[in-house]
């Protein structure tokens, strides 16, 4: 930084709006990722970039010269060319920069500190009802740093610097004001993208704009939709001041440039901040020492912010009133039960069937209030009678007597019912589907009047046996037959551990090809004895 | 010719004849976008749009109207000193009641006012109706403001999407969230509350959550109006305004019409209702 900016003209100010152009060309992917929902939406940095792109043409092409009439010009492109929330809180913005230096042609460092101001104040005003946690909390912090700094006379990029260091310590502070952040583990996306706006204006203004000339091609790379994750080959977030710094934060970014990305470098009157994706913050430090002090050394790993993240939507909330207890022969069946909601899933079925204290300590452990128990197997109703009666009211059955009924009653469950009203829903749900599997005969038997073999397949439903065929398509494919009505729709099968997926797929396609008119699902069981449990409805 | 002028944003899909009937009725258009190539959102089908977005393999995002979009329809109307009422897409979904109230600060003072309609389509031109009727009547906008909030609040929103991936990747799935990628091929019933997307039911068969929604609206037996939607499935759509036709003989039966905008949200397949509790 060389020598004081006393006075800013109207090229200062395009410089700053075509920095902050493209600084959020390279930030604004990552600004999207910042995300509370745990999908891939993030448009807060698409929309912030488009709006400013629309501002950026704008100004670039503008035959204004003055500071005032330019940043009028700024203001009415973002209004016509906002999108989305951000983009519009950033129009607001604009409008009141524009404000702040109407009529000027150009301004000191305090008269253009005094408009952010303005700025910061129009956003506040644009929102109805200011939310704290948000790009408002951040845009407050700016306004008092830029406040602060303008009062200490510091110079323009010092301002921009102050206000920017302000910011940032409120958008940390986001996550515990919004606990929406704090569970996605993410600041806010406003927020950021407020600073990385500042901090390209100040770039801008220094100069030190990295990359190729603006460019308002069409062919922008807008969000992937995939969400990205983290750049696992510059995992560690890098962040350090340096004091008496030697080199000029061209020369800086110059050196950094190869040792990792999303490299921002911002210089106030002794001071250069700089921020970093790299893999290896050891040599950046070590070369920022050669050039002067190092101070606020800050370095995560952000491969732990994403796993936290993704931790952190995991969790099932803690406090829940009622809870299912299900059980399950087979890893499939309990992937299934755990992800349709089922708090704890226990393993037993047909010939292993769990032992009372299963259930207890189930209970013991888990942290709701009340349970409902699936037993799905008709074999294991008594145990959990029992733990009912050891367990008192804590504890309702209902009495589904397969898979498939656990699964329609699991399906009916929801957490923010009452568990009277759930059961009553759950047990209705269970008796809507129609269950049956298929298995191989371990014993000769006789069936409708004539002789089974062993070895030969045969179709179950309630115990009895219904079906039988000598290979374990044609059995799947009589008890399906025999089960299905006119008003059926959709037939979900569910491989056992004997049959590899290969297999269970031909016989399913097999399946859909003799049945067209209903939909035929494959999904991996698990389970043992049962080549296929067959679920109609 | 009335002072109050009503703004419709294009989720309502006020249909021509209405909009051209009436001089103080005007619609300002949400965006849509499928990589560089942007509409407004009549300028699309829902067809079309699902069409490009499939040929180009990148998923179509939406955006509100820009502020200036809304100034320039409400500017000229303040300056030759109307009053004006924006009928908004329920806030839970989209910004645009957001920014049609900071367009309020910025330009209207206090005569510009915004209803968050808190549901979409036909509920939105339904509101728009009355508001026009009222402002012919020469109601004051503070009587049609509170006839309107009457009419959100008494209005209801049921959706069976096809597909959660539209919802999902539009990050407006809100309550739905945990059932996306499940395993199991689960067909949800969502409805709106307070404007945002929640899981009534879950089943398993389209069947079935059609029967389930025709339940839910069983519920109310008094109502106003039922408007029926669908995203390119016409048979499904006429199946469903017969039953609900036979259920409610006496009732106006409606054509919910969604365009791209909202429809980049829902994605094709999608039956919807939406419909208003007599008041």
């Amino acid at each position: 930084m060389q020598g004081k900016t006393e006075w800013l003209t109207g090229n200062d100010f395009r410089r700053m709006i075509l920095g902050a152009y493209q600084t959020f060309m390279r930030e604004h992917e990552h600004i999207n990722s910042l995300n509370v929902f745990p999908v891939p939406d993030g448009d807060t940095g698409t929309n912030m970039l488009l709006t400013l792109r629309a501002v950026a043409q704008a100004v670039k092409e503008a035959p204004e010269v003055g500071i005032g009439p330019l940043s009028k010009r700024a203001a009415d492109s973002a209004i016509m060319g906002a999108r989305g929330n951000s983009g519009v809180i950033l129009s607001q913005i604009f409008r009141g920069i524009a404000r702040g230096l109407a009529g000027k042609d150009q301004a000191t460092s305090s008269e253009v500190g005094k408009a952010f101001q303005y700025g910061v104040l129009y956003a506040y005003r644009a929102v109805s009802k200011p939310v704290e946690g948000t790009i408002l909390t951040v845009a407050k912090g700016i306004a008092k740093g830029a406040h602060r700094a303008v009062r200490d006379g510091l110079d323009f990029m010092d301002v921009l610097s102050e206000a920017i260091k302000a910011g940032e310590v409120e958008l940390k502070k986001t996550p515990d004001l919004l606990p929406i952040l704090k569970s996605a583990g993410v600041v806010d996306a406003g927020g950021k993208g407020l600073i990385v706006f500042l901090s390209g204006c100040l770039e801008g203004l220094s100069g030190e704009s990295s990359g190729p000339e603006a460019n308002f091609d069409s062919n922008l790379r807008v969000a992937s939709l995939e969400y990205t994750g983290v750049d696992i080959t510059h995992p560690y977030c890098t962040e350090f001041l340096v004091k008496h710094c030697s080199l000029n934060t061209a020369d800086v970014r110059k050196q950094l440039l190869p040792m990792g990305d999303s490299l921002v470098v911002a210089a106030g009157s002794d001071v250069m901040k700089v921020h970093i994706h790299t893999a290896r913050p050891g040599v950046v430090l070590e070369s920022a020492m050669s050039w002067g002090t190092l101070h606020d050394i800050k370095i995560d790993n952000m491969a732990d912010q994403h796993q936290q993240r993704h931790e952190f939507l995991d969790v099932v909330p803690g406090h829940n009133q009622v809870a299912i207890i299900s059980v399950a022969a087979g890893q499939g069946l309990a992937d299934i039960m755990k992800q349709m909601g089922a708090a704890t899933v226990i393993m037993g079925g047909q010939t292993m069937n769990p032992p009372v204290e299963d259930f207890i300590d189930a209970v013991h452990r888990g942290n709701s209030e009340k349970y409902i128990i699936l037993p799905n197997n008709k074999n294991i109703l008594l145990a959990v009678g029992q733990a009912q009666k050891l367990l008192g009211n804590r504890v309702e059955i209902v009495p589904t007597t397969n898979v498939p009924q656990g699964l329609a009653a699991l399906m009916a469950f929801d957490a923010n019912l009452s568990i009277q009203d759930n059961m009553v829903r759950m047990t209705a749900r269970s008796k809507e589907v129609k269950a049956a599997a298929v298995t191989m005969a371990v014993r000769d038997s006789v069936v409708n009047g004539h002789t089974v073999a062993a070895g030969k397949y045969i179709g179950v439903q309630d115990s009895k046996v219904i079906v039988d065929a000598d290979d374990v398509g044609a059995a799947l494919r009589s008890m399906v037959e025999f089960l299905l009505d006119d008003e059926d729709e959709v037939v979900s099968l569910y491989y056992g551990a004997s049959l590899p997926k290969e297999e269970a797929q031909v016989l399913a396609d097999d399946l859909a090809v003799h049945l067209p008119a209903v939909q035929i699902e494959l999904y991996l069981g698990g389970q043992p004895h049962y080549d296929f449990i067959i679920s109609i409805e | 010719m009335s002072q109050i002028h009503i703004v419709v944003d294009s989720i309502g899909q006020v249909p021509d004849e209405m909009l051209a009937g009436h001089p103080n009725l005007h619609v300002v258009a949400l965006k849509v976008r499928v990589g560089d190539q942007e509409w407004r959102e009549n300028e699309i089908s829902t067809k079309e749009l699902f069409h490009i977005s499939q040929e180009t393999k990148q998923h179509p995002k939406t955006s509100q109207p820009a502020p200036g979009d809304f100034i320039e329809v409400c500017q000229p109307l303040i300056k030759a000193g109307k009053e004006i009422i924006i009928i908004s897409v329920s806030g839970g979904l989209s910004g645009t009641a957001e920014g049609a109230r900071s367009v309020a600060n910025m330009i209207g003072g206090k005569k510009i006012h915004v209803i968050d309609s808190g549901t979409a389509s036909v509920g939105m031109v339904q509101m728009a109706k009355t508001a026009l009727e009222m402002a012919l009547a020469n109601c004051s906008a503070k009587d049609i403001i509170d006839r309107l909030e009457t009419m959100v609040k008494a209005t209801h929103t049921f959706l069976i999407p096809d597909t959660l991936e539209y919802l999902y990747k539009g990050g407006r799935i809100g309550g739905a969230s945990a059932l996306f990628g499940s395993i199991l091929q689960i067909r949800p019933l969502l409805y709106l509350v307070d404007g945002r997307v929640a899981v009534m039911d879950k089943v398993r068969t389209k069947q079935r959550v059609v029967n389930r929604m025709l339940d839910e609206l069983q519920k109310y037996q008094n109502l106003e109006y039922i408007g029926i939607g669908h995203i390119d499935v016409p048979e499904e759509g006429e199946a469903l305004r017969v039953r609900i036709q036979e259920m409610y003989p006496k009732t106006l039966i409606l054509p919910a019409k969604i365009g791209s905008v909202l429809g980049a949200h829902l994605g094709p397949g999608l039956l919807g209702l939406v419909f208003q509790e007599k008041i």
